[in-house]
Order: C-alpha cells, then structure tokens, then sequence
C-alpha cells in the first residue's frame, strides 16, 4: 500500500537555517538517525538530507564561496598610488625641480592589474550533489532553481542579500527533500545507495 | 543553549572583516568580499540573538 502525504510548504520569513523550517523536527531527527558525522549517508534518504544540507549550509556560512567557482579574468586600470607611475615627496633638487620616486605599487608603469570574477560555475564536489538530488527528487524544478541561482552571473556572492526572495531558492528545496524523504520513509523505500 | 560552533564562526568573520577593514587599498574583489562578510555576520548574529533564551 502506497501512503500519500500532504506536500507542506516553508512560509516566508521563516527557513531551516533559522530552524523554523516547515519540516524542521523531521529534518532534525532524520538527520541525527540517517546522516553519519562524516562522509556519505549509506541510504538514499540520508544522502539526500545530507547533500541539501551541505549546499545550505555553504549558502549562510560562506557566501557559497565552496559551491561556486569564478574563471578570473583581469584587467589593468590606473595605478590608485601615483600619478602616472611617480610619486611626488615634496622633495626638491639643487635647481629647484621637484623630486620624483617611483611608485612602488605600480613599479613605475602607472597601471595596476585587478583581478576580477567572471561567470560562476559549481564545483565537482557539489554538483554531485545536486546531481544525486535531481536523480532522487520529486519535484525537479526545485533543483533547477537551485543550479540556475548558482550559475547565474547577476547572483554573485557580493550580491548576497539572504532576504527571503533570495533564501527562498534553499527553503523550497529543502521543503521538497523532506516531503519526499518522508514519502520513502513512509513507504519503505529508504534504498542503500 | 549557547551556540559554540556559530560563536566561532562568527568571531572569525569579525577577524577576517577587520583585517580587511585596515587594509590601505582593497581591490574590487576584496572589497566584495568586505560586503559578504559584512552581511553574514549580520545573519549569523541574527541566528545567534535568536536562539538566547
């Protein structure tokens, strides 16, 4: 017999980081039963609450600056220490001409290199598992959300405001693994990978 | 229930915000990264605040 649960949804202002999430007494207690202290869950449930979780957490920890990676690009700009490569010290010559040093930061040439990030991509480690949630989840959309929020270039982490627009790319999957690994619990299908 | 893990992680974003903060000139990536920081302590002190009883 296959058990049919209601589908509950996070609302806003609320999210499982701040441990206010829908689910979060589920959350918490199959994450204790099904997660190990460390590397892979040996079943599908775990793994998925252990994947959702990592990326979460990298999201409100680090500015995802695990999760995504930037091809750098540079570009030269004007040295912001001197005029044109020298330095004026106030010091005089013999003549009266001023004195110029050159400038240390730019070696005299009166151009800097500044890195920059370009387009975001997402590490190998974890787009493994966001891979393993799009193989297992309900509702892939979700997962895409989540793939699209990471690669897109106008969401760099400097723009990381974690309002609840923003958050809610994390709080709507996590909803989704919890009603789905609820789903396999409930109908005995908590698969070891 | 005091938070020791989200207490260190917060005192190390303060260091690495501070050291920052003195830095003379920050590149354009050093000054994002002032920004991220910046706005995950202020998460992360939120998150702390609320789980005081």
């Amino acid at each position: 017999m296959t058990i049919t649960l209601e589908r509950k949804h996070t609302p806003k202002g609320s999210n499982y980081w701040g441990e206010t999430g829908v689910y979060w007494n589920e959350y918490s207690k199959l994450w204790d039963e099904h997660v190990p202290p460390s590397g892979k869950a040996e079943t599908i449930v775990g793994e998925m609450i252990r994947c959702i979780s990592r990326l979460q957490y990298d999201y409100y920890n680090n500015g995802n600056c695990n999760v995504q990676e930037y091809q750098t690009y540079y570009e030269y700009e004007s040295c912001y220490n001197c005029d044109d490569g020298e330095i004026d010290n106030g010091d005089v010559d013999d003549d009266g001409n001023p004195i110029s040093e050159e400038c240390d930061e730019c070696c005299g040439s009166g151009e800097i290199q500044e890195e920059y990030d370009g387009d975001p991509s997402i590490n190998d480690y974890y787009q493994d598992m966001i891979d393993f949630l799009h193989e297992h989840i309900d509702d892939r959309s979700k997962v895409d959300n989540l793939e699209e929020f990471l690669t897109n270039n106008s969401n760099l982490y400097s723009n990381y405001s974690f309002s609840d627009n923003e958050e809610s790319v994390y709080v709507e999957l996590m909803d989704e693994v919890m009603f789905c690994v609820l789903k396999m619990i409930s109908n005995n299908q908590n698969n070891p990978i | 229930m005091r938070d020791y893990y989200l207490e260190r992680q917060i005192k190390f974003n303060k260091e690495n915000r501070d050291r920052l903060l003195s830095l003379e000139h920050l590149s354009e990536k050093q000054k994002k990264e002032l920004e991220l920081v910046k706005a995950i302590i202020k998460l992360q002190e939120k998150k702390l605040n609320s789980l005081k009883p």
